[in-house]
């Protein structure tokens, strides 16, 4: 059963990584802990409760196609929508302090969730994938073709952002802005530019977590955000909030002690166990298991 | 400015919550003012919409009927949200409104709080689905209620278990909300009590969608069945996940769980699966029944279930406690509202002093192949089997 503990921990862990991972860049760059990531992962799955029947009925024999394009538009779109987040959140009050910010990035949330709530449905949606969804048996131990997806996905989109902020020249700016935005500025790089970018790269990974998730367990609904938005919250804040290797480490540190500890105690023990460790380890390490610095450690 | 646009987004995120969307009507002093406290957003808004539609369907009938005492009812809607805080607002609101009476309010958790509200103000509750048995245990003047009490669903549930289906060994899960709570251990005292084993007792996160872990928990137990008291949601995936992980333990749930929304989130794992619920749907229905089932099919394509039947009930009992003391005042139908008895849409309706209804006829239904609900036992068959 042990494995099937890890395996279970695992596939949550890359959920919780994905958002923190959009935590810790934003809060790299600018010091604003954004709200409104939360939500930017429930618009992901719902915009893939649009997407993915048409992309099936356009190219119904190919359902993984049609579920990877649904997963890489509605990623897109959710990015577009972070960059607007950016444009009302932290662009006219970015000179205001960080709790304005929070403000309205908390505003945003709830804007988001309730836009949801009124314009869609306030009940759940069954979401429906279009692929099968198979069940392989490991040692024992069950995983399921969707739970695959859901880690390869998270594994996948974390080496991309990686090599993206280590190799690529927006990247380089990316980590000249957050270790020092003044030196950055006069070496000619584009702070704002690089602000708007960073916003829609995090709700992009929100958004494709949105979507693996809703899918994967087959159902969505406005609210589906904040448990999951809190403990990606919390796993960048346990692995290092601003460290892009911390959120990874959270995450998966989150996922697996969550998961062990709902199979060791009663299940109501989940939290208290979560947040116990979590206040053990910022006793010992304020800034987190591989928090020393920010981005620029990617 | 930048001030004026952080107030500008609360105040739009603000405006654009539901809570604000109640009409404001006047009262004319003709009126008979019914204040309905439901959940129409939320986790539970299902249950509180369909409730609403019904709640509605029985004060068009009654008004239409001359009205409570030559008085048309006039509805004040109250969205609790499913949250207990907000549940006791609406009945302050009711309160100062100066309603006649109250139908509500679906959830148990929002409806303990709510009523002490109701009662300071000497306003009758008629309860349409809050179904735990504190509410009983707590004697008050002002309270009836058309569903069951949990505590009688949850034994029934159990002796199901245990005499028909065989189980020796259970995995009780509740949803550590009041209704699933009670119901819970309703059901794990008497699986006990008629010789079962509880190998484990847990609450989950209602809200969560992935529940691997507890289920690698019940799949290394090997129960012969687990059983879930709360909602459709958590109900439905549970079942998907634990078929999923290869568990094959039978899955028996609550009354609450009815309807296509679990049959939608579990797709075919619900089949097999087992819930108690209450006679609605058979095939001699009371005129009332036909009433609300020819009315929700035409309007909205949709089939009575006995939380729609429970709401409609409430209203009609409004009707009844008004007629029997001749008065539309508060004061007056508590007075009374403990001694009705009438044939409405689940049945003979009468009540016991401490708000219960005096008799529920309680079925097992079953999800067949075809993805329908089948009533396999009745409440009586259930106790007198052995």
């Amino acid at each position: 059963m042990f494995l099937q503990e890890l395996i279970n921990g695992v596939v949550v862990g890359a959920s919780y990584t994905l958002i923190a991972l959009g935590f810790t860049l934003v809060y790299g760059l600018i010091r604003l802990i954004n709200f409104a990531q939360i939500s930017l992962y429930t618009l992901g799955a719902y915009l893939a409760l649009y997407f993915t029947p048409i992309f099936a009925a356009l190219i119904p024999v190919q359902g993984w196609l049609a579920f990877v394009l649904s997963i890489v538009v509605s990623g897109l779109l959710t990015g577009i929508a972070g960059v607007a987040v950016a444009g009302i959140a932290w662009w006219p009050i970015r000179r205001a302090p960080i709790i304005s910010m929070l403000v309205s990035s908390l505003a945003i949330l709830i804007l988001i969730e309730s836009l949801i709530e009124v314009l869609i449905s306030p009940l759940p949606m069954v979401v429906k994938p279009p692929v099968s969804d198979r069940n392989f048996e490991l040692l024992g131990s069950h995983i399921s073709t969707l739970q695959i997806v859901m880690l390869a996905g998270g594994l996948l989109l974390t080496l991309l952002l990686y090599l993206f902020i280590r190799r690529s020249k927006f990247g380089r700016a990316i980590r000249a802005v957050a270790s020092n935005p003044e030196s950055a500025s006069v070496l000619g790089v584009n702070i704002n530019t690089t602000v708007f970018a960073v916003f829609g790269i995090a709700a992009t990974l929100a958004g494709v977590s949105g979507v693996l998730v809703s899918n994967t367990y087959g159902v969505a609904n406005f609210t589906m955000g904040e448990i999951v938005g809190l403990k990606g919250f919390t796993a960048a804040v346990l692995g290092g909030m601003g460290n892009i290797w911390g959120a990874v480490v959270g995450g998966f540190c989150l996922g697996i002690l969550e998961s062990m500890s709902t199979f060791l105690l009663p299940s109501q023990w989940t939290a208290v166990v979560a947040f116990a460790v979590l206040i053990l380890v910022l006793a010992f390490r304020p800034t987190g298991i591989l928090g020393t610095r920010l981005v620029d450690r990617a | 400015m930048k001030r004026i646009l952080v107030f500008l987004f609360l105040a739009i995120a603000v405006a654009a919550s539901p809570l604000f969307a109640n009409g404001q009507r006047q009262k004319s002093s003709n009126d008979f003012l019914l204040g309905i406290g439901l959940p129409l957003t939320g986790s539970n808004a299902t249950y509180g919409v369909a409730s609403l539609d019904s709640e509605k369907l029985a004060v068009d009938y009654v008004n239409s009927h001359g009205g409570i005492l030559g008085h048309q009812i006039k509805v004040i809607t109250w969205d609790t949200k499913a949250d207990p805080a907000t549940g006791v607002a609406g009945a302050q609101n009711f309160v100062s409104r100066h309603v006649n009476a109250v139908v509500g309010f679906f959830n148990s958790d929002v409806t303990v709080p709510a009523i002490r509200v109701l009662e300071n103000a000497n306003i009758p509750l008629f309860g349409d689905n809050p179904s735990t048995p504190k509410l009983a245990s707590l004697h008050l003047k002002n309270f009836i209620r058309i569903t069951g009490d949990d505590a009688l669903e949850g034994v029934i549930q159990a002796q199901f278990a245990v005499k028909k289906l065989g189980a020796k060994t259970a995995v009780v899960l509740n949803d550590q909300e009041t209704f699933g709570e009670a119901f819970a251990e309703a059901f794990a005292n008497e699986f006990k009590k008629e010789g079962g084993k509880v190998l484990d007792y847990e609450g989950i996160d209602p809200t969560a969608n992935n529940y691997s872990a507890i289920l690698s928990k019940i799949k290394s137990l090997n129960p012969d069945l687990f059983e879930f008291s709360g909602f459709y949601q958590p109900a439905g995936l549970l079942v998907k996940q634990a078929r999923q992980t290869g568990i094959k333990s039978t899955f028996i749930t609550d009354s609450a769980v009815y309807g296509d929304k679990y049959l939608g989130i579990a797709g075919k794992a619900a089949v097999g699966s087992y819930m108690t619920n209450l006679p609605i749907g058979s095939a001699t229905k009371t005129p009332l029944e036909q009433y609300l089932a020819s009315n929700l099919m035409s309007k909205d394509n949709i089939k009575v279930d006995p939380i729609d039947a429970n709401a409609f009930d409430a209203v009609i009992a409004v009707w009844h406690a008004a007629q029997k003391a001749n008065s539309i005042a508060p004061a007056d139908l508590i007075k009374v509202m403990h001694d009705i008895s009438f044939q409405g849409a689940t049945g003979e309706v009468s009540f016991l002093p401490d708000g219960d209804r005096a008799q529920v006829d309680y079925s097992i239904i079953e999800v067949t192949p075809e993805m329908k609900y089948k009533t396999v036992q009745t409440f009586k068959e259930v106790l007198t089997a052995g």
